[in-house]
């Protein structure tokens, strides 16, 4: 069920109607409602991938329980290691063993063996798998760290696990945030739930009208790249790059939304990243629940910035390599992970990974300097630049594209008309940047009757821009 | 939460009330002629791609010959073109590209509709406007409309204050006929008396050469599945290229150029190219001219008489 579709519409209708007016008296009949809805929103798509999602709720639910039994050390790890190793072996085996299959035929074949691949399987991707089975595994995890407590509360751990907002493409919630809340009392504010509608809307209007429209531009850019001059190559990679923020984004805003409107806060996902002065900071503000959840939990572990800094380095590079291979089976993901890697190692030897970690540029004023500016271009130049590897069907197109970019460059004759797109979600960006929850508590100081007719304004504009593009499109990021 | 379902009704009630005006505005007037409530396009441009290949498939016996161009072959009335053996359908519509005619005749074909004549005639459109800009525009996304089914995704289109207007009837423009023979027909076009004096100069093409020539192979691709088709199915095709005025190809060089290497890359490759005006460049009176793109329908008139010409002196020569 897509979020931009006219049954979840319907759906989201009669769920909150249950939620808050049927289920209300009871948080154990809220959370039975929930599960209930999140195995039907699932099932939407494939149905038979409800068993996994289930055995994997199982699974980690009896292994977090047994472990916090046990005091044993050894006893603990090896019910840590089968969590692990279920929860990564169902990657592995539906996202993973084709691309390893072919990736071996390919070396014995390059080195002088050669071989036929009768091994590679016709698997189906389950939708959301590499979501889900990071949110469990973090659960165990925790668990395994003594950060948190196990829940003995099978339907709401379930619930936690198959949450429908957040289930098939983020943000990948933390046990310690997401499932308290599944287990609390929950209330409804009128603030939660306005902040919620502008979520879904601000969402909606990045997805369709942003994101689908440049779609079709990049998908024929793409797809044709030898036809076309560099400059048109250049207007590619740019909108591939507004595309996938405002789709991925897009469904993160209207999942924080629809959580609102259920009375559940989830993790913010994005934070303005093409506003980065680096690499760093990029990484920081994009898909926020990815990187943090790998700091925590495969960069941390493995020694992080602690000792020499070669062995630093390599932490740096097994986690950015780790994080394009979690995107996609495919080399292109993995040189993408690398590209980042070898851009955040100089501020990182520099000592200036850290320099922007809490505030956003300009904060306290309309404009950036000059300087500022000079590096939010160069990043996002960077970061352009390296999602043409992500976007490509190989690394030998994406490096042909690359070098089409710059040996073939005349001006675009054709394709212009998406940099209206491009600059009104920059624009509108930056007048967000400070405000990714969309609070607007600016708005406090103005008649409520203009508001009134402000808000009916918006309403009509956004229906109207949307309206615009008629065709239905997937979410990127339900195929990672 | 009282106070949140209000908003929230309120909200849902101005959208609701939104689409339904647009609803009702689409499916009773028609505005983007694709519920068939509309027969005439008086100043309108209505989305000529859905209801010309609708009106072929609807009459499958009426028309066995079809131009396929983009809108510069608007102005060619092919009807000119009618014998016994042949009934000729223009089925040129704003911004058309290979690969929409390629779809339309594989549609056309797999309905039953006798393909016998085809011409598919092209300028550097072929090179800069693309099927997939089509899928969100109203005017040019194709709908079939033989599926029995209501499309919904156009009743919701917003309201046009153009489509609403449409064109001052006074003023220069083009009428569109899709129910007869599917040429447009340029109003107020000339000035007075101008077609008369008519004095066409005919300039040579500046020596040129692309500095970075482009592959254009899916171009060149969906070219040669077209003519696979038309060798496979007997159906006798032309490659028709429009001419251009010597203003147009000043005005963007670089484009007309990289469309020469094109055709010169076509041929280099087996096709055969109809090129009137023997590739040469039109230097015309602004008078003539609808607008600085399209040419004359006297021009449209000479161009299909060099096709008779060559279909007649081709068919003596076998």
């Amino acid at each position: 069920m897509l979020f931009n579709s006219f049954e979840f519409l319907v759906f989201l209708i009669v769920v909150f109607g249950f939620y808050w007016f049927v289920f209300n008296k009871k948080v154990k009949h809220q959370n039975i409602l929930l599960l209930l809805a999140s195995y039907i929103f699932y099932g939407w798509w494939d149905y038979r991938f409800l068993s996994l999602i289930f055995i994997s709720t199982l699974v980690d639910y009896f292994v977090g329980l047994q472990m916090h039994r046990t005091t044993k050390s050894a006893h603990r790890k090896l019910l840590l290691g089968i969590s692990m190793a279920f929860n990564i072996g169902l990657l592995a085996f539906f996202k993973y063993f084709n691309f390893f299959v072919d990736s071996w035929i390919h070396l014995l074949n390059n080195i002088g063996y050669q071989t036929q691949n009768t091994w590679t399987l016709n698997i189906i991707l389950p939708v959301g798998i590499s979501f889900y089975t990071f949110q469990t595994m973090s659960y165990t995890i925790d668990v395994y760290r003594n950060k948190l407590k196990p829940t003995g509360d099978f339907i709401s751990f379930a619930a936690f696990v198959s949450f429908f907002p957040q289930l098939v493409a983020g943000p990948i919630e933390r046990a310690s945030n997401l499932l308290p809340q599944i287990l609390g009392r929950r209330a409804f504010s009128y603030e939660k739930g306005m902040q919620g509608l502008r979520l879904i809307l601000w969402g909606l209007v990045k997805k369709v009208v942003i994101a689908d429209v440049l779609a079709l531009k990049v998908d024929d850019i793409f797809g044709n790249y030898h036809d076309f001059g560099g400059g048109v190559l250049w207007l590619g990679a740019l909108y591939f790059a507004i595309q996938i923020y405002c789709d991925f984004s897009g469904y993160s805003d209207i999942a924080i939304g629809v959580s609102k409107l259920f009375g559940i806060e989830l993790m913010s996902n994005f934070k303005f990243p093409y506003f980065s002065r680096n690499v760093a900071e990029f990484w920081r503000r994009w898909h926020i629940s990815l990187s943090t959840w790998f700091r925590d939990y495969l960069y941390i572990p493995l020694g992080g910035s602690r000792g020499s800094t070669w062995k630093s380095l390599r932490n740096v590079f097994i986690i950015f390599l780790v994080s394009g291979l979690w995107h996609g089976a495919n080399w292109t993901f993995v040189v993408w992970g690398g590209v980042h890697a070898m851009l955040f190692v100089p501020s990182y030897i520099k000592g200036s990974n850290r320099k922007y970690v809490d505030n956003i540029v300009a904060e306290s004023s309309w404009f950036p300097t000059l300087r500022e500016l000079g590096q939010i271009l160069f990043t996002f130049l960077m970061v352009v630049l390296a999602w043409v590897f992500f976007r490509s069907e190989s690394l030998a197109s994406a490096l042909e594209y690359l070098s089409f970019m710059f040996t073939k460059f005349n001006f675009p004759r054709i394709y212009k008309n998406g940099l209206y797109s491009v600059g009104s979600l920059l624009f509108l960006d930056w007048i967000f940047r400070k405000d990714e929850r969309l609070n607007f508590t600016f708005l406090e100081r103005f008649d409520k009757r203009v508001l009134g007719i402000v808000e009916v304004l918006v309403i009509i504009a956004v229906v109207y821009l949307i309206s615009l593009n008629t065709s239905s499109g997937q979410f990127i990021y339900f195929q990672f | 939460m009282r106070a949140f379902l209000k908003k929230a009704a309120f909200f849902g009630l101005i959208v609701l009330l939104y689409f339904s005006a647009t609803s009702v505005y689409n499916y009773l007037i028609d505005p983007y002629g694709i519920m068939g409530n509309r027969k005439e396009f008086k100043g309108i441009r209505p989305n000529e791609h859905s209801l010309k290949v609708h009106h072929v498939l609807q009459n499958p016996n009426k028309f066995n010959s079809f131009l396929f161009s983009n809108s510069k072959g608007g102005t060619l009335h092919v009807n000119q073109l009618n014998t016994a053996e042949s009934t000729w359908y223009n089925m040129t519509y704003s911004l058309g590209t290979p690969e929409e005619f390629y779809k339309s005749l594989l549609l056309f074909l797999e309905n039953d509709v006798q393909v016998d004549n085809i011409i598919l005639a092209m300028d550097e459109g072929v090179i800069y406007e693309r099927a997939s800009a089509h899928e969100n525009d109203a005017s040019r996304k194709f709908v079939n409309l033989m599926e029995d089914k209501v499309q919904w995704e156009f009743l919701f289109l917003p309201i046009s204050i153009k489509k609403i207007m449409g064109t001052d009837l006074d003023k220069k423009h083009i009428e569109h006929d899709i129910y007869a023979d599917g040429n447009y027909y340029a109003k107020n076009a000339y000035e007075t008396d101008c077609r008369l004096h008519e004095n066409l100069e005919i300039l040579d093409v500046p020596d040129a050469a692309p500095i970075q020539p482009l592959d254009f192979s899916s171009q060149i691709e969906i070219l040669q599945k077209i003519k696979q088709l038309c060798d496979q199915r007997g159906i006798k095709l032309t490659f028709l290229i429009h001419p251009s005025s010597y203003d147009n190809y000043i005005s963007s060089t670089e484009r007309r150029i990289q469309f020469g290497y094109l055709l010169d890359v076509l041929e280099n490759n087996g096709f055969e190219l109809f090129r009137p005006y023997g590739s040469k460049l039109l230097g015309v009176s602004p008078c003539y001219w609808l607008d600085r793109h399209h040419y004359t329908k006297n021009i449209g008139d000479v161009i299909l008489q060099e096709y008779s010409q060559k279909w007649t002196d081709n068919t003596i020569a076998q």
